[in-house]
Formats: C-alpha cells, sequence, structure tokens
C-alpha cells in the first residue's frame, strides 16, 4: 500500500504537551505501514475495506487528496489502551485536513479512543475492526465544522459503543457491520444545533452474525435556523437480532427544521427490532410545574434543555469518558444559556 | 392568609367554579371535599396560576401578618410560589433528566432570595435536604433521582412531601397527596403534615377518604359541589360525607 505520510504537531496535537508518538505502545503514523510487521489479517481487511462498495463515502483513494496524515492503532490480545487526540489547527489558512486513522483490536483487548474537534475544518476517516470479544468505545466531540466517518467491523462477541457530542457544523456517517454471531454496537448521538449551524447524521447498523444487539439513540436541541438530518438504517439480516433505534428533536425555534429518517429492514424472522422518531417543543406541562417552585421560565427552560441532553450523557456509560465530559460541561452551559435566551416560550 | 372573593374558573369554554368564596387563616387546616369534576383541583389550580384557566374575581393573600393583601391574580405562577405558596399536584409531572437535588436547591435558594435571607451552597443544602429526608423517614434516593422520573405514584406523592418540607411553604394545597399512598404511608405523611403545621402556615387537603382526615383531623371541612362550596363544617362534616356520599348536596 503506498501512502504518503506526514504527521503535523500542529493538527496532531496529542493528550497533554505530548508531541512525539509512542511508538512502542502500539501507536504509528501512516508511514510506518510499510515498515512495520502487522498482521497479515489486517492489512488484508485494511486493503479490502478501503477498497470494498461498502465503503459508503471515503475519500478519494488514489489520487492528490487522499488523506495523508492520521495513525494506526493496534491494540494487542487482552491489552486495554485509552487515546485521545485534539485536531486543533494552528495554520487557518489551510482549508481543511483529511485524517485518517486504523484501529486493530485483537481479540479480548479493549480501547477508549476520545476525540476532538477543536477549530477549523476536518475531515476524518476511523476504520476500525474489533476481533472476538474485543470492545472499542469512541467518544467524539466536534465543537468545529467537520467531517467524520467512522467504518467498523465487528467479529464475535465484540463490542462497539460510541457516543457522539456535535456542538457545531458537521457530517458524521457511521457503518457498523456486526459480522459474527453476538455482536454488540450502541450508538448514542448529541446535536446542540444554533444558528445557521447544519448536522447531517448517516448511520447503518448491519447485522450478519445472529444474536446480535444494537442500540441507536439520537438527541438533537434546535434553535435559530440550525438544520438538522438524520438517516439511520438498521439492515437485520440475521435471527435473533435484538435492536433499537430512536431519534428524538427538541425545537427551539419557529425557523430550525429537522428531517429524520428512521429505516428498519427485516430479512429475517425471530428478531426483536423497534425504530421510531420523534419531534416536538418543550413541554409547558413541565416548566409549569417547575415555575410553582418558585423557578423562573428561563431557569426552568435551562433545566429541560440540560437535562434533556443529559440523559443521552449520563446513559453514555463510560466512566473513562467522564473527565473528558466534565471538560466540555463549560462549553455546553453558555450553549444552553444562549437557547434559552432565543426561545419565546408559546404561553 | 387567604381570601378567595366571588372566583370564576374557567377552562375554555367550560366554567368549573362559580361564584366561590373561602377564607383561609394562618394555623387552620382545611379540607375539601367533593364529587369527581366538581372544581376541587381546579381551584387550586386557579390559586397557583395555571396557565391554562381563565379566572376572575379576587384571590387575596398574604404571608404574614404585617404584609398588606395582595390580589395574586396580577402574579405569575413564579412570584406565587415565591411568596410561600405550594402545591403538591395529584399526579406531578416527570421531567428526565432534571436532578432532584439541583432542582429542589435552584428552587430554595430562589425563595431564600426572594424574602432576603441567606442562600445555601451544595454542601449546606445537602445536609438541609437530608435532615428533612430524615424527619419524614424517606429514602436518600429522592434526593439525586431525576424529578418523578420513573416513580410509582405513591413514590411521587412522597417526592412532592419532601418538596413542601425542604421549602416551608406559608399556603400548603395538597391535592389528594394520600391517592396512591399505601396505609403506613398515609400515616407517615400525616404525621409528617403534623410536625409541618404552625401558627404561621396553613394546609389545604384535598382527599377523597377519611383516613387521612382521622389523623390529621382538619378544623374546617367543606364540600364543594358544581363549582360552589355548598356546606362547610368541622370534622364531623367529613364523617357525614364518608358514610352518606354527596347525594345531599347534588
Amino acid at each position: 500500500m503506498d501512502v504518503n505520510i506526514r504527521l503535523t504537531e500542529n493538527i496532531l496535537n496529542w493528550q497533554g504537551s505530548q508531541t512525539h508518538l509512542p511508538k512502542d505502545e502500539g501507536l504509528f503514523s501512516l508511514s510506518s505501514l510499510r515498515n512495520v510487521e502487522f498482521p497479515k489479517k489486517f492489512l488484508n481487511w485494511v486493503d479490502h475495506t478501503l477498497n470494498s462498495q461498502e465503503n459508503l463515502v471515503p475519500f478519494p483513494v488514489k489520487n492528490s487528496s487522499e488523506p495523508s496524515q492520521g495513525v494506526i492503532v493496534w491494540v494487542k490480545e487482552k491489552e486495554t489502551k485509552e487515546l485521545q487526540i485534539n485536531y486543533h489547527q494552528s495554520d487557518h489558512h489551510i482549508e481543511s485536513h483529511k485524517i485518517r486513522n486504523f484501529f486493530f483490536l485483537e481479540k479480548g483487548s479493549s480501547l477508549n479512543w476520545m476525540e476532538h474537534f477543536a477549530n477549523s475544518s476536518f475531515q476524518t476517516e476511523n476504520y476500525v475492526f474489533v476481533e472476538e470479544g474485543a470492545v472499542f468505545n469512541q467518544l467524539t466531540v466536534n465543537q468545529s465544522r467537520s467531517s467524520s466517518k467512522v467504518y467498523c467491523d465487528l467479529q464475535e462477541k465484540s463490542s462497539f459503543f460510541s457516543l457522539d457530542i456535535n456542538l457545531g457544523s458537521w457530517s458524521k456517517c457511521v457503518q457498523i457491520y456486526g459480522r459474527k454471531p453476538g455482536n454488540v454496537s450502541v450508538v448514542r448521538g448529541l446535536n446542540f444545533l444554533k444558528q445557521k449551524d447544519q448536522s447531517s447524521w448517516f448511520v447503518l447498523n448491519q447485522h450478519d452474525g445472529v444474536s446480535g444487539h444494537s442500540r441507536q439513540w439520537y438527541r438533537s436541541i434546535l434553535s435559530d435556523r440550525s438544520r438538522n438530518s438524520i438517516h439511520s438504517k438498521v439492515s437485520i439480516q440475521a435471527q435473533e437480532t435484538d435492536s433499537h433505534q430512536l431519534l428524538q428533536d427538541l425545537i427551539l425555534s419557529p425557523y430550525a427544521k429537522t428531517e429524520n429518517k428512521p429505516e428498519l429492514e427485516v430479512a429475517k424472522d425471530q428478531v426483536k427490532a423497534t425504530h421510531g422518531a420523534t419531534t416536538g417543543t418543550p413541554n409547558p406541562m413541565e416548566i409549569f410545574y417547575m415555575n410553582t417552585r418558585g423557578i423562573s421560565k428561563e431557569k426552568a427552560l435551562e433545566f429541560l434543555i440540560t437535562g434533556w441532553a443529559e440523559c443521552i450523557l449520563s446513559e453514555s456509560g463510560y466512566d473513562s469518558f467522564n473527565g473528558f465530559l466534565k471538560k466540555i460541561a463549560p462549553i455546553l452551559q453558555p450553549l444552553v444559556k444562549k437557547q434559552v435566551q432565543q426561545f419565546h416560550l408559546t404561553y | 392568609m387567604i381570601q378567595i372573593e366571588n372566583l370564576f374558573v374557567k377552562a375554555g369554554e367550560r366554567s368549573i367554579l362559580k361564584d366561590l368564596n373561602l377564607q383561609i387563616n394562618p394555623g387552620e387546616v382545611h379540607s375539601i371535599m367533593g364529587p369527581n369534576g366538581s372544581g376541587k383541583s381546579t381551584l387550586f389550580k386557579a390559586v397557583i396560576g395555571h396557565p391554562e384557566l381563565s379566572v376572575s374575581g379576587k384571590i387575596l393573600y398574604r404571608n404574614s401578618a404585617d404584609q398588606q393583601y395582595e390580589n395574586l391574580l396580577n402574579k405569575s405562577p413564579v412570584d406565587r410560589a415565591l411568596e410561600g405558596i405550594f402545591m403538591a399536584f395529584q399526579h406531578p409531572v416527570e421531567v428526565p433528566g432534571v436532578n432532584n437535588f439541583n432542582f429542589l436547591h435552584t428552587s430554595f435558594n430562589a425563595v431564600c432570595k426572594h424574602h432576603g435571607s441567606a442562600e445555601m451552597d451544595e454542601k449546606e443544602f445537602l445536609k438541609f435536604a437530608e435532615s428533612k429526608l430524615d424527619l419524614l423517614g424517606l429514602d436518600k434516593k429522592f434526593l439525586y433521582h431525576p424529578l418523578n422520573e420513573g416513580l410509582s405514584g405513591g413514590e411521587k406523592k412522597k417526592n412532592e412531601l419532601f418538596q413542601m418540607a425542604v421549602l416551608s411553604p406559608t399556603l400548603s394545597l395538597l391535592d389528594e397527596l394520600d391517592s396512591g399512598l399505601d396505609i403506613d404511608s398515609i400515616k407517615m405523611l400525616a404525621e409528617s403534615l403534623k410536625k409541618m403545621k404552625n401558627k404561621q402556615n396553613a394546609i389545604v387537603l384535598i382527599t377523597h377518604y377519611h383516613r387521612l382526615l382521622a389523623e390529621v383531623k382538619p378544623d374546617y371541612v367543606h364540600v364543594l359541589v358544581d363549582g360552589h362550596i355548598k356546606e362547610t363544617g368541622d370534622y364531623s362534616l367529613a364523617l357525614q360525607v364518608d358514610q352518606t356520599g354527596y347525594d345531599k348536596w347534588m
């Protein structure tokens, strides 16, 4: 595989002041793809995946705009890793960065991967291969304009947990293929949209292995003239699948617009599956209830919005992400206050 | 404390309360009894300022003897609450994701601020709230539970009682707080109300059951039928209702 690599500190600002990738801990820049002896199965998988028609929105593979930066995370059998990456661009003259990351999780291993799009415009692709019994946890926070994709292959009894928090504009694509029996995927998303933010989400969860378990839960809070679109599809091609999908919107402005499409395709019998979508404004009776306890309309609405969002966050269940989530709390609060200011109660 | 004069209340086009008059003084416990749909809950909702009701007449209120009476109809629900009016709802709404502790802490400090008294920080309030839970014999899980979410009917009523204990209102309007409670819980409710009752506050109960009244022994019992108070008496009136029902007033 011919991959041209240049890893720039400006772009990949690793946790703390660390500027060198710890190669001896299973982290490699894309340039080392040819120099390190990765297991053949991974290299074959990379080659297959990048050229597969299943790979819905890849960057152009063989032209000048191919991503030249990124990392490879190799988590060996029964190992546990935790990594945090901040996509931060100090040179604002560059319009967009393309980054491609690969994750290989061997049997029984686990990885907590946290990524933060701090500013500017990034395009990232994460390719994840999760072997038998391994667990991949991902937390993504976007504060900029970005485009992000995750492609995940789940083997027997492996798990994929993902929590996406969008505070800016983005286009997100999540493709999860539960190839083998007993795989688990839980995908949650939270959109805080304001002004002219636009969010577009495409999620595909395909169950090919029997006894698969999946959950998809997305919540969006829209104010001003923001736009949201979530197309979430569950495709069930195996028996004994248990799948639930829910898309929910809280609309705070008559000028905001949302288009959600929960889609369910069932090709086998003996499955349990639900899907649905809800859209609504804040419940005036909930606000009134709080008013009767001396809490102002503004504060009550703040409680409602924060509470609505926290349902997603509190159920993420990833203890290791709690510290990271606390860091974004100060970012969320001003956003909520701003949304409250611009929301006019209807009674 | 509160004087309700010539109160007319409509919900949409439907007249519910028709020329209702009622006076409640500090230190009193009142009970309002009546058949379903007679307007009992509507009376409470009118007092707290429910936005879906259209109200005319006067609801004069003062939270202490050294204040002037003011017409509540000119005040928002928030101001009424800050002035010490509390309603325990028959069906408290669930507010997912809103932590009971944060909610009550905010509510408590809003009342303190309104009255110019010192607000409590989280640590102080936690101690204070836990003392109220102990007083009521309630589980500490109420503190960090999402507001009413997923609670049983009885647990929601207990949470309302807990809020009342924390906020120490001047006028408490309890709408069927005993419904959904088991016998032991009704005794606990009665004991708690007795503890919270003092010469400065007043409690008004709506109930269909004699059990709670037998414990609390209200000073006045009102029979409300078709939007009017048809009869007012002492505790013996509640016993009469329990034995004969409302036919006499229908």
